[in-house]
């Protein structure tokens, strides 16, 4: 027996409008997305709103995903198209003029660069939060530039011990998250 | 082919990346550690379960709204109460339509039957008896004699037997059953359901064999434990109430703990799961995955005292429940009606169309009673 991971069942799950799954989307994508469209309009309530209006109208949709990527595309995409519509609608508020920057190619390029920068971060933290505190410290050490005998000081381990969280760390992910890195908390089954 | 279908991809490969230490071969801008950690704080600021909560409130106060006229309408006629909480996103019409008295009247579960199957292979028919006489019944069996009254059956020992005999229980469907092991322990058998048990237990181990659903009350023993065995998982306990539901034709075996703490495990396996008094294990035949949640006991354990709580159910799940009660089979002739949600509570003695109707005009369901079968699909006007 074991808790596992299945992604095919998460999309699944998306499709079919279920709860569980839908907690877990949330889980997933709702403070990558805020923060990304935060970058974009800079307001943090209201890309809470543009972020939460997506998310209904998914839920009240019949749009249907094949893949995570598929899923992941489409919510990008659309907390960029409802940010900007937001700053034109800002715009227009206050003196009507249509900023038309907006609509080139090299914009929307560097949006979704912001975007895979904000997957990366969001991935990085769902797997570190999956592991034990002391495999996540000595991952963050050793981003940091910290030798193995320094992060032996540091968290007051042994040499020894800093070399297995990182082999394990690395197994782990190795292991756990493979082809499908995107992990679900909580097993899947029903349905 | 669109740009944006490229950022699961690219991320996944740089996460994967970072977090394998392979730092050169991640984007450069990520090789900068401080940037990872402020990304944090960013992020930190948004909770999604708040948001996920509104969400869900939201869909329920629109179901709430589009049926609570019909809720009102129902409970008016209906002894039993029952919550329409969730999803439907067809629209509702604005009016019922003409009630049609059909024969679901019919319906009602079995008077309590079930038959015995001695060590011997003799069958013994307990609604029979029963009929023929009023007073209590007595069969032995080596060292042990069975009591068979109105409450159903019990077994008591005169001292161990050298061969341990075995007695099967089958409950059809449509009818339930109480049965007093020679421990002491008190099991109540839900409809569609087995169990085979030795009529005098060993010493050093008390094993049941169950399929389908029962309740247990399990006597105490420090030093014998009691097992019950399903054909793909094993609960062991001390002495406990507890509620084991596992029906070869559902993918879900579920075991709720009322009081005291079992022990959960697959067949074969060495890893067991320690259950807390309020919790249920539900574990997937198919694929062996397993999760435990903290539920509300009386819902899981009402049918023995002659109710049908659910909550949050899906119509698939209650009409299972309901098949093995009023003994009728089902057939979905629409799809889109299997995942509706319903919540409520019924006397499982009423007939079923109190039910029914609840489902009729609350969620537009459309029921035909034909052939001992019910026709569900999308009420269409």
């Amino acid at each position: 027996m074991q808790l596992v991971k299945e992604y095919d069942k998460f999309i699944t799950g998306i499709n079919s409008k279920d709860r569980f799954f839908w907690k877990e989307l949330y889980s997933n994508y709702y403070a990558a997305l805020c923060n990304y469209s935060s970058k974009i309009i800079n307001d943090r309530d209201a890309s809470e709103d543009i972020v939460q209006n997506i998310l209904v109208s998914l839920w009240d949709s019949s749009m249907i995903f094949n893949d995570i990527s598929g899923l992941t595309s489409f919510l990008y995409k659309s907390v960029y198209n409802r940010s900007l519509n937001f700053i034109r609608d800002a715009k227009n508020k206050v003196n009507a003029n249509l900023d038309t920057t907006y609509s080139t190619e090299n914009l929307e390029s560097y949006y979704i660069s912001l975007a895979i920068e904000e997957e990366v971060i969001n991935k990085f933290y769902k797997a570190l939060d999956s592991m034990s505190s002391q495999q996540k410290n000595v991952i963050i050490l050793t981003l940091k530039g910290e030798s193995i005998e320094s992060i032996s000081n540091l968290l007051s381990i042994s040499i020894n011990t800093v070399k297995t969280h990182k082999k394990r760390a690395y197994n782990y992910i190795k292991d756990q998250l493979g082809d499908s890195f995107f992990i679900l908390n909580i097993l899947i089954f029903l349905k | 082919m669109d740009k944006w279908e490229d950022i699961e991809k690219i991320s996944k490969k740089i996460a994967s990346n970072l977090l394998s230490n392979n730092i050169d071969e991640s984007e450069d801008k990520f090789r900068d550690s401080s940037l990872l950690m402020n990304y944090k704080k960013g992020r930190d600021r948004f909770n999604y379960t708040k948001a996920f909560n509104s969400l869900i409130l939201r869909n329920r106060r629109l179901l709430i709204l589009r049926y609570s006229k019909y809720a009102a309408i129902a409970l008016l006629f209906l002894s039993t109460s029952l919550i329409v909480l969730n999803i439907s996103k067809k629209n509702i019409e604005d009016h019922i339509s003409e009630i049609e008295e059909n024969s679901l009247a019919e319906i009602k579960p079995l008077e309590k039957q079930a038959k015995l199957i001695l060590n011997d292979g003799k069958e013994i028919s307990l609604k029979d008896i029963e009929l023929i006489n009023n007073n209590s019944h007595l069969v032995s069996q080596g060292n042990s004699t069975i009591t068979i009254d109105s409450t159903g059956l019990n077994y008591s020992s005169s001292g161990a037997s050298d061969s341990v005999l075995y007695n099967t229980i089958v409950i059809p469907r449509g009818s339930e059953y109480y049965v007093a092991l020679e421990d002491g322990t008190k099991v109540w058998l839900n409809a569609d359901s087995k169990l085979k048990y030795p009529v005098v237990f060993s010493e050093d181990r008390r094993e049941v064999y169950l399929e389908g659903e029962a309740y247990f009350e399990v006597s105490h023993s420090s030093s014998n434990r009691f097992f019950v065995v399903t054909p793909t998982c094993e609960v062991s306990v001390l002495g406990t109430k507890f509620n084991v539901k596992s029906y070869s034709d559902e993918k879900i075996v579920y075991t709720t703990l009322a009081q005291g703490s079992i022990s959960f495990k697959e067949l074969g396996s060495s890893e067991s799961i320690i259950l807390k008094v309020g919790e249920q294990i539900a574990y997937s035949n198919i694929t062996g995955d397993y999760v435990v949640n903290k539920v509300n006991v009386n819902n899981y354990i009402g049918w023995k005292d002659k109710l049908f709580t659910f909550k949050n159910l899906s119509l698939v799940e209650i009409m299972t429940m309901l098949s093995r009660w009023y003994c009728v089979d089902i057939v979905y002739e629409s799809n889109d009606i299997k995942n509706l949600e319903f919540s409520g509570n019924l006397d499982k003695y009423n007939s079923i169309e109190s039910f029914f109707k609840i489902f009729e005009e609350g969620a537009n369901i459309d029921i035909v009673f034909k052939n001992n079968t019910l026709f569900l699909k999308t009420k269409t006007n």
